[in-house]
């Protein structure tokens, strides 16, 4: 069968298509349409273009072109449509086909879908690239090989790094790539390292693209499938370059140590860390002549001392296990036998991390100096047994001072051991040089260091004192002698010493300095001002007391420091003297002042003595200073005192004289001349007999001779005529001074003014005269003109006048003037003291002196009446003086004039002075006479009047003056003396007891009660007599009782009638207000009743009940009897204050009443939980009284304690109450409670008010308690406690039989009237 | 019905008194306590058990009447039946007026004070 070719072709699974020789395509099989979803013809020619991607259109037109014109088959890629559009990658390959000519016939061409295989291309490709961008950002050299080999990828680094292509690195096994040096063996490595198909590593230098070589490590890592077949290699090229070279450097210098190490004249071993010999050098074989396998054991061998070894063993050993080097001298034995020192030293090789790598050890022949050494030793050992046998105490040192030997002296001293004496330990302070230093005593150890280190440092020899402490204790003095042993270069090697016994010496200085001690001791003890000097006389020396006494230190005072304590006066003859001293060369002394310590000078006298030596020279000069201040100053003291005695006679205002035996006058002292006005020049001119008044030189004249006769001293008195001419009295006084025989040599006078004195005692003589008149009671004119007298005597020339002033004008009562005329003296009484118009006007007003000092020319008075009366009286002036009472008033004035004008002299101001107080105690005392004697007058009067006398008792003597209306009062006779008896004979009978008890209480000392008392008149009339009065102590002892009687019969008769009216009023309001009363009685009777019928009617039950209760039927009877008896009480205590009676006035011992009141108030106060204390005193006289009412009061007083603790809570009600004697003797009771207590102003309120409590009944009010207390003389009151609450306390006389009655009205009276204000009295 | 003896207080400052009528509230079958002041019985723990206040009418302190207004202030409305010593015509009825069951005067029958109790037990 003919098979169309066209339809073989179109069932070919790939697109085939012919063209013709020019290309035109004239078939195309099915898969063509297929594909592309054209016809076929649109494939034809070259219509298929338009299947093909326009992008690689040119490229296939091209393609195809070239192909056609090659005629050889050609292949091309392109993408083509597919039906739907898509383009798809074919390959196009075209075979051209050969006529039998041989030339082309026809194209023929297959496209085949490579889309599939193009995209994984694609993928691949991406996948290198990504790859290769990986790899090239590696930083290390990469590349990967095919599995020969083959460079596949080569990273950038590598590129970077070698500078080259990577076709130039394909071929580097031909290149310069890789270091000549190493390329065979690299290439050789690489390919046997392929081949293998095992990793593998090639190290060869590498040229860097600066032609450097460095170090590389290749390293190949097969990568294989899962076959076991490499399907490629990785490679990774890292630069060792610098841990080559590191190990190149070790290795050089390694070998450069093994080098040096050969080359050490020393031996070394290098041993591993764990100590196996690793390695010796030269002269080790050499020295030991072993081999290095010999050498390994040498632990075990005869290399080392058998001495040395086990030590040298034991030092290797733990340096390997401690890490620390050592270091040791042995012996070694040398390869013919001899043992050699060595000094052995290991030491470990650490690395960087401290770890040790190797240890050296370095063996130094010190052969030579161990024997030198040896010798030196064995030399010092004989040595120092020679040392040691040389009885000194010898030591060495060391250079830096250490001890290094103490012989066995030495040793033997201290009591100490070789051993111990070894045991040093460097350091700088001496006790730590030597132990044995503990020998040094402390006193001397730091002395010791000291000297020590300075020759030490010196390193010359030297040398120290010290005690040291022997072996038994006791220290002994050495001196310390060191000397250094040098060496040839002079280097200090050694110090040898030696310690020599110095004891002896030293004590025996000791001695001599204590003698000097004792000796300075002595000296500063000698309590004078002991000194030396030098021949040149410079001070050496001073003693403690001398330096004490100037207060300076030895240095100050050394040479001439002394000088500045001697008085400056004194220093220059001081030193003029200790001169001459000097220069005599003898014994001198000298006296100046020199200063003490406080600054005082004294006189001191120096002595001074010299100390010569053998050959006579002086050596020094010994003082000793001794105090005579004393002597000086009495010495100067009597020099003064001569020379003041002159200043002094001429000073004192004495008249003082000497005269000869014969009567010349010698001397007559400055104050005498100027007596009597003369020259002081000529004394001796004086003829004292001139100056006498006549009257007395007689009398004077006849003294003195007898006084020259007698020769005895004596005194005269004599006027002698002042320089102002004035006779004065003198008072001469003579004595005569004798010689040793007694024969007289002088006569002294002392004459004294006495003129003075003389005037005053005439003075005096006159003024007791005018003293006597006043007290006797001379008229007031007489003494006044006596006064006048008086001072126209004193004062010549003068006339007194003293003039009493009436000041009701006021005018001059009258005047008197003795020595003037009565037509002076009478006009001028009742001359008017108003206005200006006399001088005595002013002086009274004024209170002045007034002076007119001419009466005539003195302008004041020129229209004056009174200038005419006293010109026309001769008189001109006038002096004009008030006459001052005790108080200032003014009471006259003194009026002196003269007849010539004048103004009053200081004499005379004094004389007026005088006069003017003398006339002031005359005038006052007349008028005030005067003034008693009204007083006197009114006061008789006033008695008459008030019916009121007085009299005086003198308790001493019982005299009895009686005032004149107390005459009148007792009908005695006015004028009769009254006598005690009469008076008792007036008192009533029954009041005498009273009387005689009041006079023994002024006569025991107590005071004046005021009483009343009754007299009886012998007609039997009754007076009643009321007395005050007070007991007056005179100054000298007189003891005087002064008294006022009153006669009160009239006042006490109309009382009594009063009282009586009251009380019958009383009873009557008593009564009509017991309406009022009834309501508080029945309440107190309510309230116990009301107890009784409850209690009845409980009883009652008790005894119902079934059984009966009896108990409480008991109880409740008799809880009803008390009830009983309490409402019987209540009744009785009404009964006794509504009784109308007459208080019974009897003795009541008041304690009992008080325990009467306690004991049926008690229940009340303990209802109040009131705690009632009592003090009642015993031995208390009675007490008159009404006993009910005075028990009232206490039940008054006890309630109202108890209600001022009612609302007390925070302490203990407590009642306190007391009874005992007061200061006047009258018995007391107090009632003391803790309650609330009361204001400062409530005091006496309380006694106002009438007092109850609130809900109580018996109670009285306080004012009514007060009341009863009066009526029997007694006095109730009320104190603040110091602490909580009050005390009232009232006290009454003591009961005396018939004492003044009570009066019946008393109490009840009272109660009624508080009554009528409060009806609260009883509630 | 209520079992339990009704409690009766005294308060009086009369001692006689505080010792006998507590008995005899017994012996009515009362349970009875006394009391010296108003401030005691306040200051007690019965105040407000108490079913019928036996008062005085003046005590020192704080009055029967102080107690009774006491009382009301508080809300106590305890019936109060006050004794007196005082026998005033003019205080009964004012104490009456301000709310108290009865006012006896001392000496007062047993009958008359059980009759003022029962009453003030009566109350509501």
């Amino acid at each position: 069968m003919e098979i169309d070719p066209g339809r073989v072709l179109d069932s070919l699974p790939a697109m085939v298509w012919t063209a013709r020789p020019d290309g035109h395509i004239d078939f195309a099989n099915r898969r063509w349409s297929d594909y592309t979803g054209l016809s076929a013809d649109e494939a034809h020619g070259w219509e298929w273009q338009a299947a093909v991607n326009p992008q690689d259109l040119p490229t296939v037109l091209e393609r195809w072109r070239s192909i056609l014109a090659s005629g050889e088959p050609g292949e091309m890629e392109a993408r083509v449509r597919r039906f739907d559009g898509q383009y798809r990658w074919f390959l196009v390959q075209c075979n051209p086909l050969h006529g039998d000519a041989g030339h082309i016939i026809k194209w023929c061409g297959v496209a085949t879908d490579v889309e599939d295989s193009r995209r994984a291309e694609d993928t691949l490709r991406a996948r290198d690239v990504e790859a290769r961008v990986v790899l090239d950002n590696i930083p290390t050299l990469v590349s990967l090989l095919t599995p020969t080999g083959t460079p596949e990828l080569i990273n950038r680094q590598i590129l970077d790094y070698t500078g080259k292509t990577e076709e130039d690195l394909e071929r580097w096994s031909g290149s310069d790539l890789v270091h000549p040096d190493d390329r065979p063996h690299a290439v050789e490595s690489f390919k046997k390292g392929i081949n293998s198909g095992d990793p593998f590593d090639i190290v060869y230098r590498m040229r860097r693209f600066d032609g450097a070589y460095r170090w590389f490590e290749a390293r190949h890592r097969p990568l294989k499938d899962a076959d076991g077949r490499v399907v490629r290699w990785c490679v990774s090229v890292n630069d060792i370059d610098e841990r080559k070279r590191a190990e190149e450097a070790l290795r050089e210098s390694e070998r450069y140590a093994k080098s040096i190490v050969d080359s050490i004249p020393g031996m070394i071993a290098a041993f591993t860390p764990d100590g196996e010999l690793e390695f010796v050098n030269r002269q080790v074989i050499e020295f030991f002549g072993k081999t290095f396998e010999e050498l390994k054991r040498w632990e075990t061998s005869d290399m080392t001392h058998p001495e040395d070894l086990s030590r040298a063993v034991e030092y290797f050993t733990q340096s390997i296990a401690s890490g620390e080097p050592f270091e040791d001298e042995v012996r070694a034995r040398r390869f013919d036998g001899v043992y050699r020192w060595f000094q052995s030293r290991g030491f470990p090789l650490r690395d960087a991390n401290g770890r040790i790598v190797r240890w050296y050890n370095l063996l130094i022949d010190i052969d030579e100096r161990k024997r030198a050494e040896e010798a030196l030793t064995a030399r010092e050992r004989n040595l120092n047994e020679i040392i040691n046998t040389i009885p000194v105490l010898a030591w060495s040192a060391r250079p830096d001072g250490s001890a290094e030997f103490f012989n066995q002296h030495y040793l033997h001293y201290v009591g100490a051991s070789i051993g111990q004496s070894k045991d040093w330990l460097p350091a700088t302070a001496l006790s730590e040089y030597w132990d044995l230093t503990a020998a040094v005593h402390p006193a001397d150890v730091d002395g010791l260091t000291a000297a020590w280190e300075a020759i030490l440092a010196s390193g010359q020899s030297g040398e120290a004192e010290a005690r040291l402490r022997r072996f038994d204790g006791i220290y002994r003095w050495f001196l310390v002698r060191a000397n250094p042993l040098r060496d040839e270069a002079g280097n200090i090697i050694k110090w040898y010493g030696v310690s020599i016994d110095i004891d002896d010496r030293k004590r025996a200085e000791e001695a001599l300095r204590e003698s000097e001690r004792n000796f300075k001791l002595i000296i500063n003890t000698i309590p004078g001002l002991v000194w030396s000097a030098r021949p040149d006389g410079s001070a050496e020396f001073f003693n403690q007391h001398y330096l004490d006494y100037v207060g300076l230190s030895a240095d100050q005072a050394q040479g001439w420091g002394w000088a500045v304590t001697v008085h400056p006066d004194d220093l220059g003859g001081l030193t003029a003297t200790w001169q001459a001293i000097m220069a005599s060369g003898k014994p001198g002394e000298a006296e100046a002042r020199l200063r003490h310590l406080d600054g005082a000078y004294r006189w001191l006298l120096f002595r001074a003595s010299p100390l010569r030596d053998a050959s006579g020279n002086i050596v020094k000069w010994y003082g000793v200073n001794t105090d005579i201040d004393d002597r000086k100053r009495a010495e100067e003291a009597l020099r003064e005192s001569e020379r003041n005695l002159k200043v002094m006679i001429d000073t004192i205002p004495a008249l003082v004289w000497a005269a000869s035996p014969e009567s010349t006058t010698e001397f007559v002292s400055h104050h005498y001349l100027d007596y009597l006005g003369l020259p002081p020049e000529r004394p001796q001119d004086w003829r004292w007999a001139n100056y006498v008044h006549p009257d007395d030189l007689a009398g004077l004249t006849s003294w003195w001779r007898a006084g020259l006769a007698s020769g005895k001293p004596g005194e005269a008195e004599a006027r002698v005529r002042r320089s102002d001419g004035e006779y004065r009295w003198l008072l001469l006084r003579v004595n005569p001074l004798r010689d040793e025989h007694g024969n007289i040599v002088k006569w002294y006078g002392v004459d004294t003014d006495i003129d003075d004195r003389k005037r005053a005692e005439t003075d005096l003589a006159r003024e007791k005269h005018l003293l006597e008149m006043i007290a006797s009671g001379s008229p007031l004119r007489d003494v006044l003109g006596a006064l006048c007298e008086m001072v126209e005597e004193a004062g010549p020339g003068c006339y007194c006048d003293v003039h009493p002033i009436d000041w009701s004008g006021p005018s001059i009562e009258y005047s008197v003037a003795p020595s003037l005329p009565a037509s002076y003296t009478d006009p001028i009484a009742g001359l008017s003291l108003n206005g200006d118009a006399l001088p005595c006007a002013i002086a009274v007003r004024q209170k002045v002196q007034v002076v007119a000092e001419d009466m005539d020319t003195d302008p004041r008075w020129r229209h004056s009446s009174v200038r005419t009366h006293v010109l026309e009286h001769g008189l001109r002036s006038v002096w004009s003086t008030p006459i001052y009472a005790k108080d200032g008033r003014v009471l006259g004035t003194l009026c002196l004039y003269q007849r010539q004008p004048a103004s009053p002299s200081p004499q005379h101001q004094s004389l007026i002075a005088h006069a003017a107080h003398l006339a002031s105690i005359a005038i006052e005392r007349s008028r005030t006479e005067a003034a008693l004697r009204r007083s006197e007058t009114m006061l008789a009067e006033g008695q008459q009047l008030s019916s009121t006398g007085s009299f005086s008792w003198r308790v001493d003597t019982d005299e009895v003056a009686f005032s004149e209306e107390l005459c009148r009062i007792f009908e005695f006779d006015s004028n009769a003396v009254v006598t005690l008896e009469q008076v008792l004979a007036r008192v009533h009978p029954e009041d005498v007891p009273l009387l005689s008890e009041q006079m023994a209480r002024v006569r025991a000392g107590h005071g004046y009660l005021g009483y009343e008392i009754r007299l009886r008149m012998p007609d039997d009339r009754v007076k009643y007599l009321r007395t005050f009065g007070r007991v007056v102590r005179h100054q000298d002892g007189r003891v005087e009782c002064l008294a006022a009687v009153q006669d009160v019969t009239e006042r006490r008769v109309a009382d009594e009638a009063l009282n009586k009216a009251r009380s019958e009023l009383a009873h009557v309001a008593r009564v009509t207000s017991l309406g009022a009363l009834t309501a508080s009685i029945a309440h107190e009777v309510n309230q116990p009743l009301s107890g009784i019928i409850t209690n009845a009617s409980t009883c009652l039950r008790m005894l119902a009940a079934n059984p009966p209760n009896i108990d409480v039927a008991q109880e409740t009877a008799r809880r009803t009897i008390r009830d009983g008896n309490r409402a019987a009480d209540v009744i009785a205590r009404l009964r006794a204050l509504f009784s109308k009676r007459t208080p019974r006035i009897e003795p009541i011992d008041l304690n009992e009443a008080a325990r009467e009141v306690i004991a049926l108030f008690w229940g009340d106060l303990q209802r109040s939980r009131v705690v009632l204390h009592t003090e009642l005193a015993d031995g208390l006289p009675l007490v008159g009284g009404d006993r009910i009412q005075l028990q009232q009061v206490i039940i008054n007083l006890l309630r109202n304690g108890a209600d001022a603790m009612s609302g007390v809570n925070n302490r203990p009600r407590r009642l306190l109450i007391s009874t005992d004697l007061d200061e006047d003797h009258q018995i007391r009771l107090s009632i003391q409670d803790t309650g609330i207590g009361f204001g400062p102003d409530g005091i006496e309120r309380l006694f106002e008010a009438f007092y109850t409590t609130k809900n109580d009944g018996m109670g009285i009010g306080l004012s009514v308690s007060r009341s009863i207390i009066e009526q029997h003389h007694g006095r109730l009151w009320a104190v603040a406690n110091d602490g909580s609450g009050a005390t009232f306390s009232f006290s009454i006389p003591e009961y005396i039989r018939e004492e003044n009655p009570l009066h019946e009205t008393g109490i009840l009276g009272e109660l009624v009237e508080s009554k009528s204000e409060n009806s609260a009295g009883i509630s | 019905m209520n079992v339990t003896v009704p409690l009766v207080s005294v308060v009086d400052d009369d001692e006689s008194v505080r010792e006998s009528l507590p008995d005899l509230l017994r012996a009515f079958g009362f349970s009875a306590k006394a009391f010296a002041s108003a401030e005691e019985f306040l200051a007690s723990d019965i105040v407000g058990r108490t079913r019928c206040l036996i008062l005085d009418v003046s005590m020192p302190g704080m009055t029967g009447p102080d107690l009774q207004r006491e009382l009301e202030r508080r809300g106590l409305p305890i019936p109060i039946v006050f004794i007196t010593a005082h026998r005033d015509d003019t205080v009964r009825p004012r104490l009456l007026a301000q709310g108290a069951v009865e006012c006896l005067f001392k000496p007062f029958s047993e009958a008359a004070l059980q009759e003022a109790i029962n009453i003030a037990l009566s109350e509501p």
